[in-house]
């Protein structure tokens, strides 16, 4: 005897459309990571997935859409289906200032096209200098690098970490000349290798050479210190300039998906990153699992957004 | 289908004058791209040199053409895999797996002699059953039997 | 002597039976997506990658890193018998390997890869033993002139690596050279070439363009010719594969001098096995006294490649474990794994975590022994792909290579850039272009360019810079005599045979 009425259950969970969103999550949810696999973001999927998983009750898949600058993975879950299935691991870059860095305004509005629905970590920078500059303090670094031709490592044009480098060089209007790397491996290895002076580093991947005396912390870039460097002061508080650098990554829906799908995301989202275990991933990341409500989320996009658009419209070589 | 062509020094210049345009198209766009100065050379360096290089070469194989006679090669095969290969590209995500190797496994039987359609069918189930085996089961790659028919 | 000791503590982790199924585990993963064509390491990898949340750390990169090796092994099977090359590592090993299967001598190749890779593998592994730390820290003095010589000398050798007219490979090289220079441009941040795709803003994918100019070329070449004589078939026993003694003689300098030149490769962040294998195969090529036999199925060509790949891949975990610092994509994937794992690789990890890093070193010792034999009884079962009939077997390759290329990032545009290269790769067989240069050159030609710009910048249009450490000079000098030796030679041979007619 068929058993119909789950014949029929069966056969509506197959049809997208006739998905209610109160019985939201029913089918696996996907995380679209505009990276491919290995970096940060795509580390910070993988590390929320468990603990969605569990929560939701639904498989979650991390699926890398790498290219264009995130560009691909972008249009790819705005033209998704707006139903909750389909979620953007997003970062800086890719969310807020692709369309712009790739000549291609009109692709998508971070502000219409996506509904935010949270933030899932935040990684400061610490702008380190190396050991044998002997230099200690911010203050020290400008006067020496006026008086002489000081070389910055940055590991790619447009990326946050030379975006700050270029807002601070005009603040302080010292002649850094600004080495580009392909990434961070390269540009932390000119660092310490001897071939450039100072960078910005996001804290996951220079803490270590900090820890081993290479390179010497000046500033951290978040608003807050960070407390795996407990006595190096935040860039505002050293008083030379005034501003904060961070890279965030955050779960983004499609506009237009129903408010308790989003609800029920955020919370599940939320109560992962309150738990040990998260925190402890992110901490050995050299990030700060970062619980945020959609409206907080969204703030804080505004908020970088505001702070970098001019700058990256500034250093654009693609206009 | 079975059309052999006699492919000579005439085709060979031709790919020789692709070579050659490509060098151009090259040169012309790193020229637009600035060439910087010596402290701070610009994009298009480059792709200008390696241009004009290029150019030269392309030159020098044109003068080679034909060296080796002509050949008989039939390019109806290529003529109908291509395109299956581009419209299981363009079938993989809405109809997914099993349609778009269909399509593939048809336009190659069009260019096979040896495997008729309904053999090219069933050889498409199979690669799709082992598709389905290896790359969905086993690897969860991002691809679906059925696509978004579903 | 310590090391000695460390070791052993190494192989007690190494060697218990866990560690030893996930070795074999990893190992047999990555020979078969090494096998695959288009399919390479990092799926396999990020596939594993959620399952070793569920092991200790080190057996989890035990199990990541034998994929990672594993698929060095698999993939010049498919370069040897079907001239595709299972990851664009193996290309180099195309060039004189399939001419040895179409002579018959398939298992002879894959006998002689196989422990090429083998012996590869062991020599860098005994060079991460005895140096990884120093070794890491003199690569780290590599600045931007060093790169560019060693990067150019690479270059310089392997213009005329390839058979058949150096003109022609050549201009090969030099469009390789343009195809690398498609994207975002490193030193200012500007596109080139990107024709208005956004997904060219990255550059042409390096495994849709190596498919394409190998796998789909090569097929549709194959399907335009009038019927070929298949190779001739022997016995599939292992006594029937065994290289001649010839054979195996001269494959032995080959493969050392390629696993001490892929080991060193290998230990410089930025590098990775594919540029190691090129390099080994021109200087085979270029000390070789017969150099007209490459391409027409000379051992040392598939020895010497082969031998440094493995070792490349080996010696890539020096900068990856002892500074932090990946050398290629799959070391950056393995990097990220570890640090989810909260191993924090950098100067630190010997001391602090000994039991992982000579565990994991251990195991890599044990991963190319099992892959040893697991690899060799299997070469009799490959040998049996050529004789699948081509209505199956193309139509199988063609599948692979769509779905390989489509997984690398879920995207159909790659497999338009697929079948643009195999439109040029067929075109390029039919006129007796030579295709591997076209891969080297886009391998290299961004890391020339790139190290070119960055010395003038950093010297402020100093050309002084470019000799001012013994590496690049020497470099640049050996550079030299490669450009203006063959030729000089070509002029005295000429002149003497003139003087003698």
């Amino acid at each position: 005897m068929l058993n119909w009425k789950k014949s029929l259950a069966v056969l509506a969970a197959l049809l997208p459309g006739t998905v209610m969103a109160a019985d939201f999550p029913n089918a696996p949810v996907t995380l679209v990571v505009p990276y491919p696999p290995g970096g940060n973001v795509d580390s910070a999927a993988r590390i929320i997935a468990p603990g969605l998983e569990e929560r939701l009750g639904q498989p979650i898949v991390v699926e890398n859409r790498a290219g264009a600058g995130g560009m691909i993975a972008a249009e790819y879950v705005k033209n998704a289906d707006a139903d909750g299935y389909t979620l953007f691991m997003a970062a800086n870059g890719p969310l807020l200032f692709a369309p712009m860095t790739m000549n291609r305004p009109d692709a998508y509005d971070w502000k219409t096209d996506f509904a935010p629905i949270g933030s899932v970590s935040i990684t400061p920078m610490a702008l380190t200098v190396r050991t044998d500059q002997e230099v200690s303090t911010l203050e020290e670094l400008v006067e020496k690098s006026k008086s002489s031709r000081m070389l910055l490592a940055s590991p790619g044009a447009g990326t946050t970490n030379h975006l700050a480098a270029e807002k601070m060089k005009a603040v302080v209007g010292a002649d850094w000349r600004i080495v580009h790397y392909k990434g961070n491996a390269p540009s932390i290895a000119s660092l310490i290798g001897g071939e450039t002076a100072f960078s910005f580093d996001q804290m996951s991947v220079i803490l270590p050479h900090i820890k081993d005396g290479a390179v010497v912390p000046l500033a951290v870039t978040s608003a807050e210190r960070v407390a795996a460097l407990p006595d190096v002061p935040t860039l505002r508080e050293t008083g030379v300039v005034d501003f904060t650098a961070i890279t965030f990554t955050g779960l983004l829906a499609p506009a237009g998906t129903p408010d308790d799908a989003i609800a029920k995301i955020s919370e599940a989202l939320n109560a992962t990153l309150a738990t040990d275990e998260v925190k402890k991933r992110f901490e050995d990341l050299g990030s700060i699992a970062s619980p945020k409500s959609p409206a907080e989320f969204t703030d804080l996009l505004n908020e970088v957004d505001e702070t970098w658009r001019p700058e990256v419209e500034a250093v654009n070589a693609n206009r | 289908m079975n059309g052999f062509l006699a492919i000579g020094k005439r085709a060979e210049l031709a790919f020789a004058a692709f070579l050659f345009a490509l060098g151009a198209i090259s040169a012309w766009n790193g020229w637009a791209y600035g060439i910087g100065q010596w402290n701070d050379i610009g994009p298009g360096a480059f792709p200008f040199g390696l241009g004009v290089v290029l150019m030269g070469l392309a030159a020098l194989a044109a003068r080679e053409a034909g060296a080796s006679g002509s050949i008989e090669r039939r390019l109806a095969p290529a003529m109908m895999l291509l395109p299956g290969i581009i419209l299981w590209a363009l079938l993989i995500e809405p109809v997914g797996l099993i349609g778009a190797t269909l399509v593939l496994c048809l336009c190659y039987s069009l260019a096979e002699e040896r495997l008729n359609l309904v053999q090219a069918a069933l050889l498409a189930l199979a690669l799709s059953a082992m598709g389905y085996v290896v790359f969905i089961l086993g690897f969860h790659l991002n691809i679906n039997l059925l696509g978004d028919l579903l | 002597m310590s090391v000695l000791y460390d070791l052993a503590a190494g192989f007690q982790v190494a060697l218990t039976w866990q560690a030893l199924l996930i070795c074999f585990g990893g190992v047999m993963l990555g020979t078969f997506v090494g096998v695959l064509p288009g399919i390479g390491a990092l799926a396999a990898i990020s596939l594993c990658l959620p399952l070793t949340y569920y092991m200790l750390p080190v057996h989890g990169l035990i199990l990541l890193a034998g994929i990672f090796y594993g698929a060095q092994y698999g993939s010049s099977t498919s370069s040897i018998l079907l001239n595709i090359p299972g990851t664009p590592a193996a290309a180099a090993t195309c060039i004189d390997g399939h001419p040895m299967a179409k002579k018959g001598r398939a298992g002879q190749a894959l006998f002689i890869v196989t422990l090429s890779s083998f012996f590869g593998g062991c020599v860098a592994i005994m060079i991460l033993v005895a140096f990884a730390p120093p070794l890491a820290r003199f690569a780290l003095t590599f600045g931007a002139p060093e790169y560019f010589a060693v990067m150019l000398l690479g270059l310089v050798a392997a213009s005329t690596a390839s058979p058949g007219s150096p003109v022609k490979g050549l201009a090969m090289m030099v469009l390789g050279l343009i195809f690398g220079m498609v994207g975002t441009d490193v030193t200012s941040g500007a596109y080139r070439f990107t024709l208005g795709y956004v997904e060219l803003t990255d550059g042409i994918n390096l495994v849709a363009m190596a498919m394409g100019l190998f796998g789909i070329g090569e097929v549709l070449s194959n399907l335009a010719e009038r019927e070929t004589p298949a190779p001739p078939r022997k016995g599939f026993s292992l006594r029937e594969m065994l290289p001649t003694r010839e054979e195996a003689r001269s494959s032995v300098m080959p493969a050392v001098r390629g696993s001490l030149l892929g080991s060193w490769i290998g230990a410089l962040p930025g590098t990775g096995p594919s540029i190691a294998a090129f390099i080994a195969y021109a200087t085979e090529k270029r000390i070789s006294r017969t150099p007209e036999r490459f391409g027409t199925g000379a051992v040392e060509g598939i020895a010497a490649p082969e031998a440094a790949n493995n070792a490349s891949v080996q010696a890539a975990f020096i900068p990856t474990l002892c500074i932090g610092i990946p050398g290629d994509a799959v070391m950056a994937f393995m990097l990220g794994a570890m640090i989810i794992h909260g191993i924090v690789p950098g100067p630190g990890l010997i001391t602090e975590q000994p039991d992982m890093f000579w565990g994991l070193v251990a195991s890599f010792w044990v991963g190319n022994v099992l892959l040893l034999l697991l690899t060799l009884p299997l070469i009799g079962m490959w040998v049996r792909i050529l004789s699948i009939p081509r209505q199956v077997l193309y139509p199988l390759i063609i599948f692979l290579i769509c779905v390989g290329v489509y997984s690398v990032n879920s995207n159909v545009f790659d497999i338009f850039v697929a079948v643009a290269f195999g439109l040029v790769g067929f075109a390029m067989s039919l006129f007796k272009y030579p295709v591997a240069p076209v891969l080297l050159g886009y391998i290299l030609g961004p890391l020339v360019e790139e190290n070119f710009r960055r010395t003038l910048f950093i010297s402020d249009g100093d050309f002084s810079a470019f000799v001012s450490s013994p590496v690049s000079i020497t470099c640049l000098v050996l550079s030299l005599v490669a450009l203006v030796l063959p030729p000089l030679l070509m002029l005295r041979s000429r002149r003497l045979a003139a003087a003698r007619g």
